[in-house]
């Protein structure tokens, strides 16, 4: 039995089309990756899954049971932890988990023991104690994920989590989400941060424009690109690099200028590197590295959308 | 049980907010010594019979000399100064440069009293105690003529205050300015309990937790009633702290009815609570929610009087005054504390348990809309 089934889902606001027929299957011990630029419509879909949004067709089962006949249930089973940090500056970080593991009917001893349990998990142990208003931005975000886990859900859902903090405390995050997986945990992960979602997720949908365009493993997704060959070039300066002039070169489907670094994408029955070298030397621009790379999920989402994943 | 667990909340959040603490507890305790003090001359009697100096002329041989004579002494025991003089001329120029308050001659026709308008308040003081005096002495004098005997007792039981209470004031208690303003910014304060209704529910918007309370499994109904309850507990106990402080350790007067005081501001919380809840689901806006509140409350205040009494307006603010829940409450407290008067209780707890109940009715209306709280 899936952890979660979608299917055919559509919600609209007014007369767009935020989530155009969906259909998604989230599998027990799985880590579930929704990778999609912003507005594509990964938080409308996590919405509708927790039960903040109807939606207009479709059907949406946790655990077996449909979520517009037994809310409850479905709620229950499921721990949020949204985008935006959403806990309370004037209660410890005890109180924070403790007040949202109340409303899911936990209670007594038990509920002192899943607190710490949730706090310790997240590294916050030692300041259970302490108000949020003194956290960082990243110890803010790990209570936000306490938050959801003391009442032990079966469904886990984090809605870009790592936005806007130090890498630090997003490799613990990231470390923390693997370690809840191993732990039995099935976890639905959105971002728009493609290396997060290759790095840990096992099963990854694409989602643009409320659409699903793509949906697999990462091999399966790569398997898409495996048509295209990626060089990546880094020079002193880019400013005699033409874009244009360099997609002019027979078989390059894709070109980007960042800081030093071209990064072309060709087709890989066509073999053009000796154009692309030429077209440096023969406008004096010195090459400093030349890089061969395999296609990665920004190259799917390219290939697949004709844009980049944060345009 | 999720319910209690909102209540709580509620009374962390509240108990934890320095500046609503103060406002609800710390200010209308200044208020209520500011005003009380300010504005004791308003209220006080005593003040009505100071530095009234009276100018007469009296021959001595005339129909009421010696009633006028009674008067004056009378008047000495009073605090009113009476000053002589021979000239009538003499007297009306002295009332117009403004050095006595007004001049009485006493001639063949009865007793003629100049005043200006300056000394006005003073003077009609003085000529209504005057009228009820001469009255007095008229009444002794026609009895002397029938029953001589009855003088004697007449006389004895003539004290000098009656006549301040035949003419304006009466026998029963008043409030001082303490008093006064202790009822009237206890029951202003408590309007602006609407602002801890307002936060209940705009916080959960502010902090971006109500996307997280609605994903748990607690019903839309259950969080309205466990924040309404929170934010009228905490209301409640914050009025009670004004309500005993002002009792005990300014000494203000509250009746013998405390009971039925508390239950009367209590109508008043769940009105102002509902206010603040119903305003905070029907306009999205913070900016709009505190231009309403603002805008609300301090016409509620002006016609509750809850600024200055309003006795002295006109029947048409009278009459628009009757709208003002606050109305309802000050004077129904005023009539349970100074006059033992029960019959308004229930009307006005009614009507603002009414009021509180129809803006109830608009939030949980509201909040079943998706997005309500989002």
């Amino acid at each position: 039995m899936p952890v979660a089934k979608i299917e055919n889902l559509v919600k609209k606001f007014g007369d767009a089309v935020a989530v155009d027929n969906v259909s998604l299957q989230i599998e027990q011990g799985e880590i579930f990756g929704i990778l999609g630029p912003n507005g594509a419509g990964k938080s409308t879909i996590i919405n509708v899954i927790c039960g903040l949004l109807s939606f207009d067709a479709g059907k949406v089962e946790i655990l077996g049971r449909e979520i517009k006949r037994d809310p409850v249930y479905c709620k229950r089973n499921i721990g949020i932890v949204p985008q935006d940090i959403a806990i309370y500056e004037d209660l410890s970080a005890f109180e924070n988990v403790k007040f949202f593991a109340t409303l899911y009917g936990l209670r007594g001893m038990g509920l002192k023991e899943r607190v710490e349990e949730a706090l310790d998990f997240v590294g916050l142990k030692d300041k259970a104690h302490s108000y949020p208003k003194a956290f960082s931005g990243g110890m803010k975000r790990r209570l936000n994920i306490a938050c959801a886990l003391a009442h032990r859900p079966k469904l886990i859902i984090m809605d870009e989590p790592t936005v806007g903090i130090d890498p630090q405390s997003r490799n613990h995050i990231l470390r923390s989400v693997k370690k809840l997986n191993e732990l039995g945990c099935t976890i639905i992960y959105t971002s728009h941060y493609m290396e997060e979602v290759e790095e840990i997720c096992s099963k990854i949908a694409i989602i643009d424009h409320g659409k699903v365009i793509a949906e697999g493993t990462k091999d399966e997704l790569k398997a898409i690109v495996m048509n295209t060959n990626g060089v990546w070039i880094t020079v002193d300066s880019v400013h005699q690099v033409s874009a244009e002039r360099l997609k002019e070169i027979k078989g390059v489907v894709h070109v980007e200028i960042k800081d030093n670094t071209v990064k072309i994408t060709s087709s890989a029955d066509i073999n053009n590197l000796d154009k692309i070298i030429l077209y440096f030397t023969g406008n004096g621009i010195p090459l400093k590295n030349i890089e061969s790379k395999a296609p990665d999920l920004e190259t799917v989402f390219l290939t697949l959308t004709g844009r980049k994943l944060r345009d | 049980m999720a319910v209690f667990s909102i209540f709580t909340k509620e009374l962390k959040h509240n108990t934890r907010n320095l500046k609503g603490m103060i406002l609800m507890v710390l200010f209308p305790i200044i208020l209520i010594v500011v005003l009380g003090t300010a504005l004791s001359g308003m209220f006080d009697r005593s003040s009505e019979f100071k530095d009234i100096r009276v100018l007469y002329k009296d021959p001595g041989d005339k129909p009421l000399s010696q009633a006028f004579a009674e008067f004056r002494k009378h008047g000495t025991e009073m605090g009113i100064t009476f000053t002589k003089t021979e000239s009538s001329e003499q007297g009306v120029e002295n009332i117009k440069n403004r050095r006595y308050t007004c001049f009485v001659n006493v001639s063949d026709e009865g007793l003629e009293l100049t005043k200006t308008d300056w000394s006005a308040l003073k003077a009609n003081l003085v000529e209504a105690v005057l009228k009820t005096f001469v009255e007095r002495y008229k009444t002794v004098a026609v009895v002397a003529q029938v029953n001589p005997q009855a003088v004697p007792q007449m006389i004895k039981n003539s004290q000098a205050g009656d006549f301040v209470q035949v003419s304006s004031l009466g026998e029963k208690p008043r409030p001082r300015a303490m008093d006064y303003y202790a009822i009237t910014m206890l029951t202003l304060i408590t309007l602006y309990s609407s602002l801890t209704g307002v936060y209940a529910i705009r916080n959960e918007k502010t902090l971006k937790t109500a996307g997280r309370l609605l994903c748990a499994p607690v019903g839309r109904y259950e969080l309205l009633l466990g924040k309404a309850l929170g934010a009228l507990f905490i209301t409640l106990i914050q009025v009670l702290v004004v309500l005993l402080f002002s009792k005990y350790l300014l000494k203000t007067y509250w009746g013998e009815h405390l009971g039925t005081i508390f239950l009367l501001v209590s109508a008043e919380v769940v009105m102002a609570v509902s206010l603040g809840i119903g305003v905070a689901f029907l306009l999205r806006s913070e900016a709009a929610i505190s231009g309403v509140l603002n805008m609300v409350i301090p016409i509620l205040v002006f016609f509750g009087g809850g600024y200055i009494p309003l006795d002295g307006f006109n029947k048409t603010v009278l009459l628009i005054a009757n709208a003002s829940p606050l109305r309802w409450i000050n004077t129904t407290l005023m009539a349970v504390i100074y006059a033992n008067d029960f019959s308004s209780v229930a009307a006005a707890i009614g009507f603002n348990l009414g009021l509180g109940a129809v803006f109830l009715s608009i939030a949980a209306y509201a909040i079943r809309r998706e997005g309500a709280l989002l």
